[in-house]
């Protein structure tokens, strides 16, 4: 489906820039049809390719999903490294980490390796700390 | 050549680049000691990393990682039956039993040596290769440009797995998410949707991260939670004779290096290879699988031994043959080098010094090997659930540094998901990175093309050149074919159900 309206989309460019998106797009279509025929007739064949999916997995797979879009939003309101030190021991606890030594220890130190590589060593400009403003703003 | 290389020299060894090369290479142990991380991974983390630093200390750090990590992945194979990368498959069979005959120290010192001359061997092959084959790419028109692009797409896409179709899909993937962007030839925007962000198309090393780090990174997270026992290895190192393996190391040299140069082969097959030949052409066969140093010696020594000439026609044509040279094209491009014929000429230094890093990595890993080797045992205690975010927290940043762009970091994540989907439905993904890189080459040559040859399509199988990379297309082509005819053929009339 999403070939056939690639290919449509593609029609639409002008010139030479037609040529390559419409190629591309019927033979990802010819592939994606020959696989679905390939299982069906393995699925004729009752031979089957296990996909496992448990309700645990399904869990952590959107535990991991909610923690990453919450992070990646936090990043640009609080900050790269607030929001690192609320994501990585969140994330692994919520996995099942439970050693909480090894969170605050493994968490404080990967930090510390990542401001010296990117702030110290690469000075590159990461959004900045809420954390630091509301310090200024107390002092 | 004589005069890049002289200029390289000094600037390999120069600090920056010396401490870049080190830190690569301890890294890249670590990195290919935990399973489910490879030299793939660890340097599409790296490359955003990468980006502010000077070229040679940049491509430095990476021929540390890719040299590293193809020896880190013997570390659990050893120990644990588990292999750190899959290049380190082979090294179980005789690597495992080894170990638990007590002789686990031995294994590893075998692992560390071979995997040392293999890497500098195909080093030795890569500055040997890598300019000559250049040389003759200058000779190249846009008609045999376009051939070659189609030859290494459809190599990768025929070697690489069983399903054919699927490979494909996996090329059309990576094709269309090339096609991003305005249109350099006509300025034509294409499958942008009004949306400024592709305008410009997808960073190359945003697709790389988000196909190469965040499948692993997701695999670590999801995975069951296991650490491994505290393990202690002899401080004693066994009396043992390394000259006997030279043999060994020839030939599994040699097996290495060629499965290098052919698109879609690598270190996993090479290692694989050179175990079956050690096995066939000893005398005693039937130790093999129980532990024999020469069959550690075999794999390690035939998986870095692709490690350079994989890199000979990434170099020198533009044309990556594994998924570590696409992520390495693709360093090459954020630093601003355009693989090809004109690399040579253009970035002379920065290449000989990648070349000449490449090799002095090898003897940077035998030392780092050898002193830090009870240290690298303790990483494979690294709590993965642990790792997993950490990773996920580096690809983020990494990505973020190249263009401050939030857009950047969510399509990253965006292809994370997809690669990690290909993943479950065992749709490859290195035609996909291939096909986003060798997808403009191919089109723009086959337009030039059509300008040159005025409409002509004889154009494009005028020159000898062109005329050879046609057969090999069609020949890669029915290999498939070829190898469906013989396995029904091996099957026999009678033997049908």
């Amino acid at each position: 489906m999403l070939g056939v309206i690639g290919a449509v989309e593609g029609y639409s460019y002008a010139g030479q820039s037609k040529y390559a998106p419409i190629a591309v797009m019927l033979i990802a279509t010819l592939c994606a049809t020959a696989w679905a025929a390939q299982s069906a007739l393995n699925l004729a064949r009752g031979e089957r390719e296990h996909l496992s999916i448990t309700k645990g997995g399904t869990l952590r797979f959107l535990a991991v999903i909610g923690a990453t879009i919450i992070f990646v939003l936090a990043m640009t309101y609080v900050g790269f490294f607030t929001s690192v030190a609320m994501m990585v021991p969140g994330l692994a606890y919520l996995l099942g980490y439970r050693n909480w030594v090894g969170l605050l220890i493994g968490t404080a130190s990967f930090i510390l390796v990542l401001y010296l590589v990117f702030r110290t060593l690469l000075s590159v400009p990461l959004p900045n700390e809420v954390i630091f403003k509301l310090f200024e703003m107390g002092t | 050549m004589l005069s890049y290389f002289l200029e390289a020299l000094p600037l390999v060894f120069s600090f920056n680049v010396i401490l870049a090369m080190f830190t690569g290479t301890v890294v890249g142990i670590a990195v290919g000691a935990l399973p489910g991380l490879s030299a793939t991974m660890g340097i599409a983390v790296l490359i955003p990393i990468t980006f502010s630093m000077q070229p040679l200390t940049a491509l430095g750090m990476i021929a540390g990682i890719y040299n590293g990590a193809m020896y880190g992945g013997s570390i659990p194979a050893i120990l644990f039956r588990i292999p750190g990368t899959p290049a380190a498959i082979a090294t179980v069979f005789d690597g495992y039993p080894m170990a638990q005959k007590g002789r686990a120290r031995l294994a590893l010192d075998i692992s560390l040596a071979s995997s040392a001359i293999g890497g500098a061997l195909s080093a030795l092959a890569l500055l040997l290769l890598a300019p000559p084959l250049a040389k003759i790419a200058l000779k190249f028109g846009p008609a045999d440009y376009f051939w070659l692009a189609i030859f290494g797409l459809t190599t990768v896409v025929v070697m690489l797995g069983n399903n054919i179709s699927k490979g494909f899909l996996s090329t059309c993937i990576g094709l269309v998410f090339g096609m991003v962007g305005i249109d350099n030839l006509t300025g034509v925007e294409r499958f942008t949707f009004d949306n400024l962000n592709l305008l410009g198309g997808f960073n190359i090393v945003v697709f790389l991260t988000g196909l190469f780090a965040i499948p692993p990174a997701l695999d670590l997270m999801l995975g069951h939670e296991h650490t491994s026992k505290q393990i202690k290895l002899d401080s004693s190192h066994e009396n043992f004779r390394m000259r006997r393996l030279i043999p060994v190391w020839i030939r599994s040299g040699l097996i290495g290096m060629s499965t290098g140069l052919i698109p879609g082969m690598g270190g996993n097959i090479g290692a694989i290879i050179a175990w079956n030949e050690q096995r066939r052409v000893s005398h005693n066969k039937d130790e093999y699988g129980k532990g024999v140093p020469e069959g550690v010696a075999a794999p390690e020594c035939a998986n870095n031994a692709d490690n350079g000439t994989s890199l000979v026609p990434a170099l020198a044509l533009g044309v990556p043959g594994n998924s570590v040279s696409a992520v390495i094209l693709g360093a090459l491009l954020v630093h601003g080098m355009r693989p090809g014929p004109g690399l040579f000429r253009d970035n002379g230094a920065s290449v000989y010094g990648f070349m000449l890093a490449m090799l002095v990595t090898c003897a940077m890993l035998y030392v780092i090997g050898r002193v830090g080797a009870r240290l690298y045992v303790q990483v494979l205690r690294v709590p993965r659930h642990l790792l997993g975010p950490m990773i996920l927290a580096m690809t983020v940043i990494g990505v973020y540094a190249i263009d401050n762009s939030l857009f950047d970091v969510c399509a990253m994540l965006g292809f994370g998901l997809l690669g990690y989907g290909m993943e479950k439905f065992n749709i490859p993904t290195a035609p996909a990175v291939l096909a986003i890189i060798l997808g403009p080459m191919a089109e723009s040559s086959f337009r030039r093309g059509l300008l040159i040859g005025g409409g002509d399509w004889n154009y494009y199988v005028n020159g000898p050149i062109s005329i050879v990379l046609v057969a090999l297309v069609v020949l890669v082509l029915s290999l498939p074919i070829i190898r469906h005819v013989q396995a029904r053929k091996n099957k026999g009339p009678g033997k049908k159900i």
